[in-house]
């Protein structure tokens, strides 16, 4: 077993991020002029668990900054010290250092000396505001600061189990363990006894009302009613938060020792608002329950509980799950024979149970995998923040879908491509101020980022209201850097995808945001990489669109799957262009061995799967001697690949071959096809890259 | 009333554990090595808890608790039973033989500890 600590501290890495960013949205959501005391309670309290935290698993360093920051919070959630758009900007930069601390914390690493003078520079600053006259000392007397004895606690009711006293419950027990988490007071509940004549005395009829003033949590009052608590017979309420005004029942249980229960009598007295506005005959009770459900969902959104769980553990799920898919449906197979002869009807029924159910299986493991495309996005506010900022654009950002689900690794694999995509957008898309209002735009640019699933792919959207791809100076760029031969004019939507080919750029001045051009083949590369695919949609003037449509997942591929000899192999389909077939003397052969194809005026090297692989010949090619080919691209190279038999496109799983076996050029995995034997899924980039240094040292 | 705590497990390195823990925190330890002896042993006695394991040969835990809830003197005497976490239904099960609470196993000293001061 691994050292707990090391547990505890990879615990504190996850937590210690999660409130980092929870720091950075509400400081960016913060409206300066208009400050909610709340929002600035959550900005000290995420301050505050770090720091504690961080002292307690032995980073003293993160202990000390965070304190830092949470000593300049402490005034301003007071109401002592205004919140100002300079703090707010001090105080990201606070976010920033601690994930730069927590990076290198993880990684065993002090602080780097850059980020340490950052810091001390920061904690001056912040110092420096802390005792000069940030606010001028109030002449009048401070406006009342929220009162000191405003209550964090929980109001509890609590029915005795009937069989308490027979389970040898000491009821005695709970009161003491409660009072030793704060302050208790106890209403008493008589009101449950039954008449002398029905009075069983080892029978528990008791029930109280508690009020509990404590800093404990929830889970540690909960604990306490560990052994009594049976579904409804416990309900704890927390008290009004401190900075909010408590209901008018809370105050007069803590001030006029009302109890509760005839504060819950009076309140029951009362009818719900639906109930009052039917009646009023201002609404149909139907239009009342769906806008109850329609809160009801959004409720168990927001509580939805979660459980932590490697990742590691939940990839060996779905290895395993992809076999049990396999083994089903080798089964299948072979029992359907079995079935067809006997006329087994039960085995038959019970085999389709078995393919729904594996299937299911299936697709909820895989579900595991998927997160809210929310941990893309969120990095997006704070970044389009500090562009506007730095190229002096007003800009709004929209985020739309952000609970579409993608597959985990995709989201730390599109972080790259989609900053870049969003820094174009801004530097390139959106016009300055001087040009938006010359054109009548309205001042303020707007990008949208979008997600939603559609087909079996997942579309994530960047959009901008700016300018638009221009087609005629993409021609003219695209002629000049020879992409194009002079005079050839494809449509529009070709023409924006010449925007990813390598070296190209048409942003008039090289700025610091979006660099020169290299880097949007580096967003299709990564993009096709993931098994996806861009498009571009672009109107001059109105706003440009590009779309990442992506698989699901990476477990699973979309494949060409084919014959070469006696082998099936599996291409994945993003890599595929067209199949077509050719006479044999439209390949020629140069230089030596090698064979290139003329394809529409461009020659493309032939590459002999069978030849490459080293298989023997297998039965004849079902298209009379006429080769069949599948042209492919990766990274810019593209080839045409000699093909026995097309046999379909189907989803496959992949499976690991370094993992069963050992790394294969040429072969990035190998899948289980249905009938149980096994295909490999051919390396396109990988096959490429052999080829064209092949075709170099031939040279 | 005794201050003694009788311990039921068929494994004796927990007996050991659980024993060893309690003594260290001034009780007395009587020890059964399952439900049966446990009973032989409890019966005619002054216990102030009994701490027992579910699966044990002879007679298991279960059953134990509900053969000393039937013994006058141990009516409502908290007993408490040692259960895995997979078994959430066994605390249904537990209470509903007349069980006071349980332990949630693995467990460290410390727990045991703090469960034992939950029913004492």
């Amino acid at each position: 077993m691994s050292d707990p600590m090391e547990q505890f501290r990879n615990a504190f890495f996850e937590e210690a991020t999660e409130l980092a960013d929870g720091m950075e949205a509400t400081l960016l959501a913060l409206d300066i002029g208009a400050v909610e005391t709340e929002d600035l309670h959550t900005i000290f309290r995420a301050a505050h668990s770090i720091k504690g935290n961080a002292g307690t698993f032995g980073f003293p360093a993160i202990a000390a900054f965070t304190h830092q920051l949470e000593s300049v919070m402490d005034p301003v959630r007071q109401g002592i010290r205004p919140m100002t758009s300079e703090l707010r900007e001090q105080l990201l930069q606070g976010v920033d250092l601690i994930r730069s601390h927590l990076h290198h914390a993880r990684q065993g690493e002090p602080l780097p000396s850059r980020d340490q003078q950052a810091q001390d520079l920061l904690v001056e600053r912040i110092r420096g505001q802390e005792t000069a006259p940030a606010l001028p000392p109030p002449a009048a007397p401070l406006p009342p600061a929220p009162s000191p004895s405003a209550a964090t606690g929980f109001t509890v009711r609590f029915e005795a189990p009937r069989e308490a006293f027979r389970r040898g419950v000491n009821l005695e027990r709970i009161f003491r363990d409660l009072g030793r988490l704060g302050t208790l007071q106890a209403w008493p509940d008589a009101s449950r006894l039954p008449g002398l004549d029905g009075l069983d005395p080892e029978d528990c009829h008791l029930a109280w009302d508690l009020r509990l003033e404590t800093s404990a949590s929830r889970a540690e009052v909960e604990e306490v009613f560990e052994f009594v608590a049976e579904g409804d017979n416990l309900q704890i309420t927390p008290l009004t938060p401190a900075g909010q005004v408590p209901p008018l029942g809370e105050i007069l249980e803590a001030e006029a020792g009302v109890s509760p229960a005839d504060v819950r009598e009076a309140l029951a007295r009362q009818k719900p608002l639906g109930e009052l506005l039917v009646e009023a005959g201002k609404v149909k009770p139907e239009a009342v329950s769906r806008a109850l459900d329609q809160q009801q969902k959004k409720r168990s959104q927001t509580d939805a509980a979660t459980l932590r769980v490697s990742t590691e553990k939940i990839d060996r799920l779905v290895n395993l799950v992809g076999e049990l898919v396999i083994t089903q449906a080798m089964l299948a197979q072979a029992a359907q024979q079995a079935v067809h002869s006997t006329g087994e009807e039960r085995m038959a029924s019970a085999l389709l149970q078995l393919d729904r159910q594996t299937r299911e299986l299936q697709e909820r493991v895989m579900g595991i995998r998927m997160v809210p495309v929310e941990m893309v996005f969120s990095r997006f506010p704070r970044m389009v923040h500090e562009l506007g900022k730095q190229l002096g654009k007003d800009l709004d950002l929209t985020l739309e879908g952000q609970a579409t689900e993608l597959d985990k690794t995709f989201i730390e694999m599109l972080v790259d491509p989609m900053t870049h995509l969003v820094r174009n957008a801004v530097d390139h898309g959106i016009e300055t101020r001087e040009e938006r209002a010359r054109t009548g735009k309205p001042a303020t640019g707007t990008i949208a980022l979008r997600a939603y699933s559609r087909g079996g792919h997942i579309h994530i959207e960047v959009k901008d209201d700016g300018r638009g791809l221009d087609p005629e100076r993409i021609l003219r760029k695209a002629v000049e850097r020879g992409l194009l031969p002079a005079g050839a004019r494809p449509g529009d939507e070709e023409l924006y995808l010449l925007i990813f080919e390598p070296g190209f750029s048409t942003a008039e001045q090289v700025s610091d945001v979006s660099g020169r051009g290299v880097g949007m083949d580096v967003v299709r590369q990564n993009i096709r990489a993931l098994g996806g695919r861009i498009e571009v949609d672009s109107r001059p003037g109105q706003g440009s669109t590009f779309r990442l449509v992506l698989p699901l997942t990476l477990a699973i591929l979309d494949g060409l799957t084919v014959r070469v000899a006696e082998e099936t192999f599996v291409f994945p389909l993003a890599s595929v262009l067209e199949s077509f077939q050719c006479r044999p003397e439209d390949i020629r052969t140069v230089k030596g061995d090698r064979e290139v194809i003329n394809l529409r005026g461009e020659f493309i090297p032939v590459i002999r799967l069978q030849r490459l692989l080293d298989l023997h010949a297998g039965p004849d090619q079902e298209s009379g001697g006429r080769p069949l080919l599948v042209l492919v691209e990766a990274e810019g190279r593209r080839a045409a690949m000699s093909v026995d038999e097309l046999l379909g496109q189907q989803q496959v799983v992949i499976k690991s071959l370094e993992t069963h076996y050992r790394r294969v050029e040429g072969i990035s995995g190998a899948t289980i096809l249905g009938d149980g034997r096994v295909a490999l899924i051919l390396d396109v980039p990988g096959i490429l890259r052999l080829e064209a240094g092949a075709a170099l040292a031939q040279a | 009333m005794g201050n003694c705590i009788l311990t039921v497990d068929d494994s004796s390195t927990m007996r050991q554990m659980i024993a060893f823990t309690l003594k260290e925190a001034g009780f007395e330890i009587l020890e059964a090595g399952d439900g049966a002896e446990a009973l032989d042993r409890a019966k005619g006695r002054k216990l102030s808890l009994v701490i027992t394991d579910v699966n044990m040969p002879r007679m298991d835990g279960i059953t134990l608790v509900k053969e000393l809830r039937a013994l006058p003197e141990f009516r409502f005497t908290p007993i408490l039973v040692l259960t895995t976490e997979s078994g959430l239904d066994m605390k249904q099960k537990g209470k509903e033989a007349g069980a006071t609470g349980w332990i949630v196993k693995p467990f460290s000293p410390e727990k045991l500890l703090e469960v034992v001061n939950k029913v004492l």
